[in-house]
């Protein structure tokens, strides 16, 4: 159900609610465009890391872009091609962005361990780093679920909030000064003094000063220097937020299940990314059972089973056929494109994406 | 007397598990039995319809209303906490590191067990990478802070939460290794913290059919089970609960079925 060939574009995002397979959707779509030669890096955020365990990659690789041949999945064995892979880590990012190999500062340190809580915020900057690198024709990103995508979508605001102009300003009257290349840190005005009574900063450091103790508010504040020092990719990563908007650079998939009846939060996923480009939305749906459920007979009565059993099996099949018929009813209603995926059976997740390639071949 | 229940519950696991369901479900349950019980939902996105259709009994506290309770209580004013929470700086830094208002938010909701010793939080958590940021926060902003009186807070909620009669942490999975692997994974990363040890909850699904209608079932299902049940084996040292997975349309239906499994799950 869509209009038209998907175009392949410089970024494409999968988002969604958990565990209904945005990963391994993701990995068969960069299967997908690997084969067709395309150079591709897929990217993925969520601290949980799935990805790890399809594309066979080590925790302490994190951060690090890994080649993944394409013999390690079933069904591209006519030709044989690589895909890239990372793992966010932001560690990793951050040393990009300050272009060091290591991070002295104690508050950056530990803010930028595996689950210190800054996957979303330095993804985009990630992103952006790659795109620049000019290395790859498309860049697919793998996002958290739920919440945490929305905490991805205004990572860029959040930043520049951060960077706020009076907020710096502010740490440099301090007496922390930051530190430029060429001569010393400028002494405030009187604007600023006037900037600073209205703000407050200063008393609320004396606050902090009080719970955290001295020593955390200096690293803090070294670290807020730092960051600003190193500003220029924050800046970057707004300007790429915008793009993300815009119908020649990004393609956005929606992905649900079947299995799952959370079309509510599918909905309110879709509320969040209403300013964007509709032509590059694209609704997928996971793990159907459609097929399967058509060839299933229910035994007839005058079969070796009981009555109770006949209609606890009808029943079971009732409520599988209901949950796909709401499932495409919703696609029908909210989305103008969307995709059916079916449910590959079986154990390994290496086969699921190999199969599930083949869907994105007939779009 | 010992408590027949503990203070606080965590539901985590890999998305669409059965969080949600299972801690409205228990919190219905420890109602039923006449518990002072809440739902809190750590992400804030409660399921509204559903709360009230089920009338759960549930606390809506913003990280924000948290914070702004903390602050008043550290400095013992309300107008300072007030003001504090509007500075551009201070919205900025929550905004920025995720980390302090998961911290700020475990520490309000241990807060209350501790100012009401008859209540008990059932928390539906985030994910399971969203959960180990959140038992993180703790053990992070105590190194960075070092002393002062942020640390010792933070020591007391570890104190809360290091009691065994305090808690349990149930990390719910599906029978596909996907599922299975991030949830040992996450119960790998909560024991590092030294705090609890978290339960696998294994929900099974297509349980309760016997044997000749499982005969009659088509191919696809057959194998389906028999890729589920292979995985069981495989792993049944590890999950500490079997839970039928109850397969039905209605959300409702689901948490209401659920309820009379939480027995052995209190």
């Amino acid at each position: 159900m869509i209009k038209q060939t998907i175009l392949i574009k410089q970024l494409e995002i999968f988002c969604g609610t958990g565990g209904v397979g945005k990963t391994t959707l993701a990995t068969s779509r960069a299967l997908f465009l690997g084969s067709k030669g395309k150079k591709v890096l897929l990217i993925t955020i969520d601290p949980a890391k799935r990805l790890k365990q399809i594309l066979n990659i080590k925790d302490q690789n994190a951060g690090k872009v890994e080649n993944i041949s394409s013999n390690l999945f079933t069904g591209f064995e006519e030709n044989n091609f690589s895909i890239s892979a990372l793992l966010m880590s932001p560690k990793e990012t951050l040393r990009k962005i300050l272009k060091a190999d290591t991070i002295d500062n104690n508050v950056l340190n530990i803010l930028t361990r595996p689950h210190g809580g800054m996957n979303e915020i330095l993804s985009l900057i990630e992103v952006q780093f790659h795109i620049e690198s000019g290395k790859y024709d498309t860049i697919i990103l793998d996002t958290p679920p739920g919440k945490h995508f929305i905490d991805f979508l205004q990572s860029s605001r959040k930043i520049s909030d951060f960077f706020d102009s009076s907020f710096v300003e502010i740490f440099k009257f301090l007496g922390k000064p930051i530190i430029y290349p060429k001569g010393p840190a400028q002494k405030p005005t009187k604007k600023l003094l006037g900037k600073l009574i209205s703000t407050g900063i200063k008393k609320l450091l004396k606050y902090l000063d009080q719970v955290t103790g001295e020593k955390f508010v200096q690293d803090f504040i070294e670290a807020v220097s730092i960051l600003y020092q190193n500003k220029a990719p924050f800046l970057e990563a707004l300007e790429l937020e915008k793009q993300l908007r815009t119908f020649e650079f990004c393609n956005w998939f929606l992905v649900t299940s079947v299995e799952q009846s959370k079309l509510q939060e599918a909905a309110e996923f879709q509320s969040h990314t209403e300013t964007f480009h509709k032509s590059n939305f694209f609704f997928l749906i996971n793990k159907s059972l459609e097929n399967h459920i058509k060839e299933w007979d229910i035994p007839s009565k005058g079969s070796s089973l009981g009555k109770e059993s006949r209609e606890k099996l009808a029943s079971l099949k009732e409520s599988m056929i209901s949950k796909e018929e709401k499932t495409i009813k919703f696609a029908k209603t909210q989305f103008s494109q969307f995709i059916i995926f079916p449910e590959i059976i079986d154990a390994n997740p290496v086969k699921h994406v190999g199969d599930l390639s083949k869907t994105w071949k007939n779009n | 007397m010992f408590p027949k229940y503990k203070r606080l519950y965590f539901f985590t696991g890999k998305g669409g598990v059965g969080k949600t369901s299972f801690a409205l479900a228990l919190t219905k349950f420890l109602q039923k039995e006449g518990v002072n019980v809440a739902y809190f939902n750590f992400d804030q996105t409660q399921p509204k319809k559903l709360i009230s259709l089920l009338k759960v009994p549930t606390i809506n506290q913003t990280t924000e209303e948290s914070a702004a309770i903390y602050i008043q209580n550290k400095l013992g004013s309300k107008t300072i906490a007030n003001w504090i929470l509007k500075t551009t700086f201070f919205k900025s830094l929550l905004n920025i590191t995720p980390s302090i208002g998961y911290m700020i938010s475990l520490g309000h909701i241990i807060n209350r067990l501790e100012e009401d010793p008859s209540l008990t939080i059932v928390i539906d958590a985030p994910a399971s990478g969203h959960t180990l940021s959140l038992f993180n926060s703790t053990h992070n902003f105590r190194e960075m802070f070092k002393v002062g009186p942020l640390v010792e807070d933070i020591h007391k909620m570890h104190n809360f939460l290091e009691k065994s009669e305090n808690i349990k942490v149930c990390i719910l999975c599906l029978p596909n290794i996907m599922n299975v692997q991030e949830a040992l994974e996450l119960k790998k990363g909560l024991s590092s913290l030294k705090l609890f040890e978290g339960n696998l909850i294994l929900n099974e699904l297509l349980a309760g059919l016997n044997h000749n209608e499982l005969e009659a079932l088509p191919n696809f299902l057959r194998e389906k089970i028999s890729i589920e049940q292979n995985l069981k084996k495989q792993y049944e040292k590890d999950f500490t609960e079997v839970v039928p997975f109850l397969s039905s349309t209605d959300y409702a239906d689901i948490v209401t079925s659920l309820i009379n499994m939480m027995r052995t799950i209190a």
